[in-house]
């Protein structure tokens, strides 16, 4: 589990340190000030700048390169520019993540250098190529202390892109690797979160699941990923006690897909990390104590260390409920189960609020966002 | 964007008397216009808790400093036995933030600048010298013309105390002044009001040194409204 975090030249931060995170992170602040650029950095760490990966978060930021080449074959390449402070991409631009996780450093650096690497090829498909010397490539390090260091290179095309689909890790560089879901502020349960669904139906998570959709509808029985002639790729059915025929998903409203995609997301980051960007979306107010709480239980009892962003009031008053309020004199919340930060513009450190400090400012009208 | 005043300027006291009578001491002492209170103009955000205790809370205090774009924060809390013991709790929940606070706390009210820019200011009442509490100042408000009557109301309030009454000893000012404001026309106003109908005196010199501790931790000069010309 992450208590420290430090985050160099990644999008906006020139440099910003995140201290005392706990099991459950919250995190506010203004638009445009990097509260979502913090889970993508975090999330970069701890999939090691894994192309995939970064692809599930630039793509929804519109940061990939459309092109056709070859007649009319389609290319989508990560506009990878847009990791670096300023935009700037050339030889030498670098971003860094790093933090203390369990007491030991992990980090991931991220270079970008100019010419020969015995190890990048050229780029298939490169609309423009440069001669291997003006060529840039990308050098991911990863670090974990108490585990092998290793490095990786790959290409970066003449339009500054780089391609998600790139080859799996070694197994011996896999171990840098941890579980772990991205859930963007727009997503919800659709066929994409479908394809975990083989590997928690019939399991201890599909309960887990069915409880967290409960939270908005108590009559839920079960719920079943199907296919069959009018739904070839697959649709979410819900049983109510109520009904005797099952009904789409759907049928239930935009804040129930979004729950269900949330619940899925966190039952697949065992021993890992779950980012959701604006939790509260599609939510009415008066669930979202029991869907933070949900949300506790079950990283607590999977291990999944979450991180979460909202802009809303009662979003903060939910969580403040769960909180556990004391009168400890300590300011940084040394055992506390949930914490809250505030990310700000030009402040290189974040603000922390302790549990306690949660349940006080929201009992008592005082601003933390 | 321009932040508002009141989520800049943060006052934290012990209860709803300070709440009230503070804006209107200075309302009416320094001609500062306080503003539309329904709609949130005022210039500063006053936060109540349930007394003394409360109010040196830490996780209160800090909640409040950290306060986005905040500027200055001020405490007022009464002295009650010791003005000295009172500012050492203070000082001690200050100190981590703001590291320079000096030992004894300044007879004018202390207002003090960190590192980062923030402003934090305490006040002992009544005077960050003597024992007592905001009733202590405000007994000191009541005019001259009315003295012989507050005279009989410490006597009335002694005699009470022996029947007994059961008023806290360490509340004597508060049981004093309501026994005084018991016979004012109309009898029994509320403190605040007393002072916005200028029954207790917030002209008087001895309110000046709060009202001109709360401007400069706030910085209100420009809200000073000028005096009408003669």
């Amino acid at each position: 589990m992450i208590k420290t975090l430090n985050i160099t030249n990644f999008r906006c931060f020139r440099s910003l340190a995140v201290r005392n995170l706990t099991r459950v992170n919250l995190l506010v602040g203004q638009n445009n000030h990097g509260k979502t650029s913090v889970l993508e950095a975090i999330y970069t760490l701890v999939r090691c700048a894994d192309a995939l990966a970064l692809d599930r978060f630039m793509s929804r930021r519109e940061e990939t390169l459309q092109f056709t080449s070859s007649g009319s074959v389609h290319f989508h390449e990560l506009d990878i520019r847009r990791l670096f402070l300023g935009h700037v991409l050339r030889e030498g631009s670098s971003f860094s993540v790093s933090a203390t996780d369990l007491g030991r450093e992990r980090a991931i650096e991220v270079r970008v250098m100019r010419g020969q690497s015995s190890t990048v090829s050229e780029m298939p498909n490169d609309p423009s190529p440069r001669s291997p010397a003006d060529a840039l490539w990308m050098r991911i390090d990863s670090r974990w202390s108490g585990k092998k260091p290793w490095h990786r290179d790959l290409p970066i095309s003449s339009l500054g892109g780089v391609n998600p689909l790139t080859t799996s890790l070694p197994e011996h560089k896999r171990e840098h690797l941890s579980a772990a879901a991205f859930v963007s502020s727009d997503d919800s349960a659709s066929t994409a979160t479908a394809e975990y669904w083989s590997e928690i139906a019939l399991t201890e998570n599909e309960k887990r699941v069915e409880d967290c959709l409960r939270i908005i509808e108590p009559s839920l029985q079960r719920i079943a990923f199907v296919q069959d002639r009018t739904h070839e790729s697959g649709i979410f059915r819900v049983k109510l006690t109520d009904q005797v025929q099952p009904v789409p998903l759907g049928s239930m409203g935009a804040g129930t897909s979004r729950l269900l995609a949330l619940a899925i997301a966190l039952v697949e980051s065992r021993n890992g990390f779950l980012f959701v960007d604006e939790i509260d979306t599609g939510l009415h107010h008066s669930i979202l104590d029991d869907v933070w709480k949900f949300v506790i239980d079950v990283a607590e009892q999977l291990n999944v260390q979450v991180f979460a962003t909202t802009h809303s009031l009662d979003c903060v008053r939910g969580l403040a409920r769960i909180c556990n309020d004391s009168d400890s004199d300590s300011d940084n919340g040394e055992n506390d189960r949930i914490s809250m930060h505030r990310i700000e513009r030009g402040n290189s450190e974040s603000i922390h609020y302790s549990e306690a400090q949660i349940v006080i400012a929201a009992s008592e009208g005082i601003e933390t966002r | 964007m321009t932040v508002p005043r009141c989520d800049r300027n943060l006052l934290l006291v012990e209860g709803n008397d300070e709440r009230f009578t503070i804006p209107e001491l200075v309302e009416k002492a320094a001609l500062v216009a306080w503003g539309d209170r329904e709609r949130k103009q005022h210039p500063v955000e006053i936060f109540t808790c349930g007394g003394d205790k409360e109010v040196l809370k830490r996780k209160r205090i800090n909640a409040l400093l950290k306060t986005p774009n905040l500027e200055a924060l001020g405490i007022v809390v009464d002295a009650n036995g010791s003005v000295t013991n009172r500012w050492q709790q203070v000082r001690d929940r200050l100190l981590a933030r703001f590291p320079t606070l000096p030992e004894a706390m300044p007879a004018a009210g202390l207002i003090e600048t960190n590192d980062a820019g923030l402003r934090i200011g305490a006040w002992i009442m009544p005077d960050n010298q003597r024992e007592g509490m905001l009733e202590t100042l405000l007994c000191d408000l009541i005019r001259a013309d009315q003295i012989p009557v507050f005279e009989h109301a410490k006597q009335a309030t002694a005699l009470a105390k022996t029947i007994p009454a059961p008023f806290a000893d360490a509340h004597l000012p508060k049981a004093q002044i309501h026994s005084w404001l018991a016979w004012q026309d109309p009898p029994g106003r509320q403190l605040h009001e007393a002072i916005a109908h200028q029954v207790l005196d917030p002209s008087s010199p001895l309110a000046a040194p709060f009202v001109e501790w709360f401007i400069r931790l706030f910085e209100l000069d420009d809200l000073r409204r000028p005096v009408a010309a003669p």
